[in-house]
């Protein structure tokens, strides 16, 4: 994989199953787990391989640090640039969706249970393959 | 005869003091009690516009100003809106005559010499009618205000239908989310009991107890919507 894969979810089981989905599936075969937002926010900012692209599995609704604080705080960081987001959530909200045009590096919606059929409609995306040929 | 219509305000106007002092005489004998008259015709819109008579007794042949230039006056200003009646008097019996008074913006005619009966007859007439068109005018205005009320009370009602409405639909998508997680778990679970099979990763008692988690919340927040759906119907019982 040319590619770092974060999940982001407050909710351990959802990491476990999804995490299982991904690299069964083939999709990616190293995921990291983040149980906060915060963590994973430091994760990126320690990243020394700036070069290396990032895709984040990022759930919205997270006490502490949503979704969307995390996005807005990686903006302030300058690090949105190299980062592509895929919000993965329980329900897609259409308030989501329109605050989700604001980032043109949100490339996808998931609704959880993610399988083997969401992942494939996302890498076959053309987002997706942009993503991947950057 | 209704009190309005003897209190109506009658303007009369004709060179002649002898025909304005006949007039006003039979009008004050039959009771109308609001009569003014003018005799210099260069006065005579100053006091339409003043009086606002509901009915003008208008000489036709006068000197400096005409009855025909008096009505070419008021059509020409708006002032011929249908809430002042004018009766001409005329020596003048001609056809022609009438109808280019008619025409001028009269509502009837009287011929010189007045028959005082007949004189009597059309002011009473016309009075009855002009009272039955302000009375209608009267009654159009309350209907409008109220259509206006009433208006004003569905537009606000319709306002408060769609918040409502609003609030309804973000109570159901909040609560359909809030279901959604757990079900999303339980989805999650049987497909991975469902693909792993014997080879579980996960201890099956772990799953057994996220399964069991999932359910007892799912189960609080289907009681909790019932309640509220329970709460809501009483209210709007």
């Amino acid at each position: 994989m040319n590619y770092e894969l974060l999940m982001v979810d407050d909710d351990e089981l959802f990491l476990v199953l999804n995490k299982r989905e991904l690299v069964k599936s083939g999709f990616h075969l190293e995921p990291k787990s983040f149980l906060d937002a915060e963590n994973a926010l430091t994760h990126l900012k320690t990243l020394d391989q700036p070069d290396k692209k990032t895709l984040v599995f990022l759930d919205i609704n997270m006490p502490q640090m949503d979704g969307w604080q995390f996005l807005k705080k990686l903006r302030e960081l300058n690090l949105l640039q190299k980062i592509r987001h895929v919000l993965v959530t329980s329900s897609t909200d259409p308030k989501d969706k329109i605050i989700a045009k604001d980032y043109p590096e949100i490339i996808g919606f998931l609704e959880k249970p993610i399988d083997k059929y969401m992942l494939k409609d996302l890498s076959e995306g053309e987002a997706f393959q942009q993503f991947l040929n950057t | 005869m209704k009190e309005e219509i003897r209190n109506s305000r009658i303007l009369v106007i004709d060179d002649q003091p002898a025909n304005t002092e006949i007039l006003a005489n039979l009008l004050n004998i039959k009771g109308y009690t609001n009569v003014s008259v003018i005799n210099d015709s260069t006065k005579a819109l100053e006091a339409i516009a003043q009086l606002s008579p509901d009915l003008l007794l208008l000489d036709l042949m006068m000197p400096e100003i005409s009855g025909f230039d008096i009505m070419q006056h008021l059509k020409d200003n708006g002032s011929l809106n249908g809430w002042m009646e004018i009766l001409v008097l005329t020596a003048d019996a001609t056809r022609e005559s009438k109808q280019k008074a008619l025409a001028g913006g009269a509502n009837d005619f009287i011929v010189k010499p007045f028959d005082l009966i007949e004189v009597e007859l059309r002011i009473k007439n016309l009075l009855f009618t002009n009272y039955l068109l302000k009375q209608l005018k009267n009654q159009n205005q309350i209907l409008e205000e109220k259509i206006k009320e009433r208006t004003a009370e569905l537009v606000n009602a319709n306002q408060a239908l769609i918040s409502s409405n609003d609030a309804l639909r973000e109570i159901a998508w909040t609560q359909s989310h809030i279901v959604r997680a757990p079900l999303a778990r339980l989805l999650g679970l049987v497909t991975l009991i469902q693909t792993e099979g014997e080879d579980l990763e996960i201890n099956p008692k772990e799953i057994l107890k996220h399964i069991g988690n999932s359910a007892t919340e799912l189960d609080g927040v289907i009681r909790d919507i019932t309640n509220k759906a329970y709460t809501a119907n009483n209210i709007t019982n």
